[in-house]
């Protein structure tokens, strides 16, 4: 009979580990519920960025091996993370929707302030090598988009290239609706109305005049709502330009895209999702879960599996609870080990140039990413935990956290 | 050089109602402020519009003076006044003997105290705890500190009154036993100059004893740091206080969407603005008795001022007096100098009216006091009211228009009127448009999004500027300043005063939305790193 996995949590480390899970012929049920980090986060996957001190990284695998524990690398093994990098790789070029980059590598992806951040796979509409050949840079902005804005995206783009490339700006007017009635335009509207006919006619004739030679546009996250890349494909070809999106404030096209995309592939493998399943509860007996349960409508609900994986996230997505000098994640009743006094959770400044405490607690895994107490003690034997609930990192300040997701999301299911 | 009659040193409560009080008789003055208007204590407190009730027992020239003051600043600051009532409410722990001579206290001060039936202040105040054994209705209110000192400098400048800000006084000059002027350093610019005057006065708060310093004058001043507590809830209709002998966290203060808990009352240094877990622990716990569930409710932030207590002796914290002083340092050897510290926000006008009242016959000047009666601003204009509702956000206008007053109004209304997008909500918690953000942005006194948030509440809501900044800082990087040159500068000030207020209260959702904004300036946009490899 089949081995069967129940994976608790659709955020991007749930729903990779559920398409892994169902390649290696497993009967998977991804119990999900609300949604992710992915629909705020930029949809590209950052490995590793800066080192302890703040330096950027520059070839993050080989960084990702000088990690000790409790890292959760550490824990995976550089080996593994490299394996899942490729699994990640494939799985997007399967779904024609192909990222680019490699582990060895970062790559500087500009930002809605006209920064650049270091990140590892990204979508083809974010190719960073483009800036490398292009003369002119045109930042385009939109009527009524509140959140974004050409002109800061210039000036900085600007001083970082001095001479050596022109950087101008550009507003593109659409037909949208607007007014005091109307709820704002984000960029996600934007990119539904550029896959219309119209939208996208009206937009390619107001950015024909700014092509010159060589011209590369910046924009916002806009090139379409599905994961496909036929819009930026057509554009490049009828304006002869080349064009990246930055990473951006929320809501995250490029994450819904890949949100969509992961769905989509996980269903096409057979995964069972089941939608609006919290889960609340579980029946675990000498260190063995028999069954979770989730809650709706006044009805409760068992899933019984030989294994577990909880991807429930940390504090922001909802996998880990935290009160006045206490942390515990709900369903196990795994209890964080965190300071009595909160003051101890973080620095006097929000940016010191260290990883914050607070990011770093979760929940602490072994080798195998079973969850274990603080003297090491395994407290389940088939339950594997991964992505942001995991102890040991802070994917703000190293930026890795899609990394750490997809990473131990890969090796969770290579274990089960 | 600069020469005025009188230099007044501190922008707040105190200091600005006494520029506009000499400016409103004719008196040349200029008002010199190191930070901010309003960054001190006058900003960092309860913002309670005291009915004089709470210290009717204790001391009652500081009661009949309250309720004077509360009558008048209903009057004159009614922009600024939320017009509810005060409820003392007697818990199981709260002392009988009391509440009887608290009663009689009351009566002799001319303060009301009506009785409310236990039903009825259930009706009105649902959330209250049920064992409450008796309530009384006074009237005390809800103030906005913030746009009442503006609307008082505003006011002033109408007079001729001059203000500097970000210009701290770093020297006192005397010669013969006299005062000359002063000296002071601007903070942006670094530049030295001198301030000529007739007469020097001190309003700096708990610094007034750093200040007479500055003229080897010694004034005994007692900060005493105050913590409270903002909930994203508004928890009762009214401000409810406890009936007993005033002590820590027992009166919660509505203001808007929010309530505020205070205080704590610690002897410190005047620059301590710190609040500790226990200080939150100890006044969510005693805060239980008058709010059951209060722990249910989410915190938005914790802030800390100082109060400026003088005491010649040994007393402090709350056994020293919370009525005001000017010291005349005449009587050390100094002429032409006075000190004012100690009071409250309630009374600020007061003690400028009685400071102008003792030094304009020493200049000559023998005008009356007139702030009583003169309003702060003129009231909205109807058919300016009408035009901006055809292009305003519906929430926002009546916002804007107390906070703003008509003048800025109209540059607002204009502005929108010739471009639609700036129409734009930039923060959605507390309705502010892009157009009022730019106009105030312009102000000369502004040097940085926190000086725009103190005047428009910009990122003060539930989210804490997690969304807002971004809007915000693309908003003025626009105009082209020297101080919006520096884009990740700008994020990273305004995100680090946030976080100091969410700090010592991270849990709960409060961690999920630090979460959410480190992602959002750290991750997606890198706010913190200048990497490029070309
Ligand atoms: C603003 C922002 C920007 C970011 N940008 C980037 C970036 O550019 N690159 C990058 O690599 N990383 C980025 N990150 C980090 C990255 O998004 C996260 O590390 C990653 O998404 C974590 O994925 P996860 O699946 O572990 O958790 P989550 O995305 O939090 O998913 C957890 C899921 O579990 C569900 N859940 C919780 N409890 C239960 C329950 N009881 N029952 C059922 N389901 C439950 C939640 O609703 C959620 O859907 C960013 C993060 C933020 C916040
Ligand atoms: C916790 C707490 C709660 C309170 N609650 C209430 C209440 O609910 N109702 C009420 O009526 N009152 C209340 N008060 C009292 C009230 O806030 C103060 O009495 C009042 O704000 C004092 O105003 P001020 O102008 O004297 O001092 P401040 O507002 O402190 O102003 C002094 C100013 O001087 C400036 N300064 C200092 N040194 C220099 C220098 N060298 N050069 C230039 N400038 C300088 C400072 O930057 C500061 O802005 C409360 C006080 C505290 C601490």
């Amino acid at each position: 009979m089949d081995k069967k996995v129940v994976i608790i949590g659709g955020g991007i480390a749930g729903l990779f580990a559920s398409c892994i899970c169902a390649t290696k012929g497993y009967e998977t049920t991804l119990l999900s519920y609300g949604t992710g980090a992915l629909t705020v986060a930029g949809g590209i996957i950052d490995l590793y960025g800066y080192d302890a001190n703040g330096n950027l990284v520059l070839d993050p695998l080989a960084h990702i091996k000088t990690l000790k524990e409790p890292h959760p690398y550490a824990k995976i093994g550089v080996k593994n993370v490299e394996l899942a990098v490729k699994a990640f790789l494939a799985l997007t070029h399967n779904a024609n929707y192909e990222y680019l980059g490699d582990a060895h590598s970062n790559q500087l992806v500009p930002t809605a302030i006209g920064t650049f951040k270091p990140s590892c796979l990204t979508p083809k509409t974010i190719d960073t090598s483009l800036f490398n050949q292009a003369k002119h840079i045109c930042v385009v902005g939109f009527e009524l988009l509140k959140d974004f804005f050409p002109n800061l995206v210039c000036e900085n783009l600007q001083k970082i290239f001095g001479d050596t490339k022109e950087v101008s700006s550009v507003t593109i007017g659409l037909p949208l609706k607007s007014g005091v009635e109307y709820r704002d335009v984000s960029a996600l509207d934007i990119a539904r109305l550029l896959e219309t006919n119209l939208g996208y006619l009206n937009f390619k004739e107001q950015l024909k005049p700014h092509v010159k030679e060589d011209t590369l546009f910046v924009l916002p996250p806009v090139l379409g709502e599905e994961p496909n890349y036929d819009l930026i494909d057509v554009l490049s070809i009828e304006l002869s330009s080349n064009f990246v999106e930055v990473s951006a404030i929320p809501p995250s096209v490029t994450g819904l895209r890949l949100e969509n995309l992961l769905i989509h592939e996980a269903t096409r493998l057979g995964v069972d999702i089941v939608e609006k399943a919290k889960v609340v509860e579980s029946d675990v007996q000498r260190r063995h879960c028999n069954e979770v349960y989730t809650y709706y409508a006044g009805r409760k609900k068992a899933y019984r599996a030989d294994e577990f994986i909880l991807a429930t996230g940390g504090v922001f997505g909802g996998g880990l609870i935290s009160k006045l000098g206490r942390m515990y994640e709900p369903i196990f009743n795994i209890e964080i080990n965190v300071p009595q006094n909160q003051q101890d959770w973080s620095y006097p400044y929000l940016f010191t140039g260290k990883p914050q405490p607070f990011a770093t607690y979760g929940i602490e895994v072994d080798k195998s990413l079973r969850p274990i107490d603080y003297r090491k003690n395994l407290l389940l034997d088939n339950v594997r935990i991964i992505g942001r609930g995991l102890a040991g990192y802070d994917f703000c300040f190293e930026k890795s956290g899609n990394g750490v997701a997809i990473a131990s999301a890969f090796h969770a299911a290579m274990q089960v | 050089m600069l020469s005025t009659q009188v230099v007044i040193i501190g922008g707040g409560a105190t200091g600005a109602g006494i520029l506009r009080d000499l400016s409103m008789r004719g008196v040349k003055a200029i008002l010199v402020e190191r930070g901010d208007l309003g960054c001190g204590t006058s900003s960092r407190f309860h913002g309670l519009l005291h009915s004089g009730a709470r210290y009717a027992l204790k001391d009652h020239s500081a009661a009949v003076e309250c309720i004077n003051e509360n009558k008048i600043l209903r009057k004159i600051g009614k922009h600024c006044v939320e017009p509810i009532s005060s409820i003392f409410i007697k818990t199981p722990q709260d002392d009988d003997e009391y509440e009887q001579n608290w009663l009689k206290a009351c009566e002799k001060a001319g303060i009301s105290t009506d009785p409310i039936e236990l039903s009825r202040l259930f009706e009105m105040e649902p959330k209250l705890s049920r064992k409450i054994q008796a309530a009384y209705m006074c009237p005390g209110a809800a103030i906005d500190s913030f746009r009442m000192l503006w609307q008082i400098f505003d006011s002033a400048t109408q007079y001729g009154a001059k203000t500097l800000t970000y210009t701290e006084v770093i020297g006192i000059d005397t010669k013969k036993g006299k005062v000359e002027g002063v000296t002071v350093v601007n903070k942006y610019t670094n530049e030295i100059k001198k301030i000529a005057c007739d007469y020097l006065i001190s309003a700096a708060g708990p610094w007034c004893g750093r200040v007479a310093a500055l003229a080897d004058m010694h004034m005994s001043v007692k900060p005493s740091k105050g913590s409270l507590i903002t909930f994203n809830h508004r928890l009762c209709t009214n401000v409810i206080h406890r009936l007993h002998k005033p002590s820590d966290a027992d009166i919660f203060v509505p203001h808007g969407t929010a309530t505020i808990l205070g205080t704590t009352s610690i002897d410190t240094h005047p620059d301590d603005n710190t609040t500790s877990q226990e200080e939150v622990k100890s006044m969510l716990q005693i805060g239980k008795e008058t709010f059951e569930d209060l722990e249910d409710y989410r915190i938005l932030r914790v802030f800390a001022g100082c109060r400026p207590l003088y005491s010649e002796g040994l007393d402090s914290g709350r056994n020293t007096s919370r009525d005001f002083v000017a010291i005349d340092h005449q009587r050390d050897g100094l002429e032409g100098f006075i000190s004012v510290c100690g009071g409250k926000f309630t009374t600020h006008r007061l003690m400028a009216q009685k400071v102008c009242d003792l030094i304009c016959p020493r200049l000559g000047n023998f005008s009356k006091c007139t702030t009583d009666t003169v309003p702060l601003v003129e009231d909205t204009d109807i058919y300016l009211k009408r035009r901006g509702r055809r292009i305003f956000p519906s929430y926002a206008l009546d916002l804007t228009m107390s906070r703003q007053g008509n003048k800025r109004f109209l540059q607002i209304v204009n502005s929108m009127e010739k471009d639609k997008e700036k129409a734009e909500v930039v923060c959605e918690c507390e309705n502010v448009t892009r157009a009022e953000i730019e106009v105030v942005a312009n102000e000369s006194t502004t040097h940085s999004i926190s000086d725009i948030r103190r005047r428009t509440r910009l990122g003060m809501g539930t989210c804490q500027g997690t969304f807002c900044t971004y809007r915000a800082v693309g908003a003025v990087h626009k105009l082209g300043k020297a101080w919006t040159n520096n884009t990740q500068l700008l994020f990273k000030d305004f995100l680090e005063a946030r976080w100091k207020g969410i700090r010592p209260v991270m849990y709960g959702n409060q961690m999920k939305d630090v979460e959410l904004t480190r992602g959002i300036y750290e991750v997606s946009l890198n706010i913190n790193h200048h990497d490029f490899k070309s």
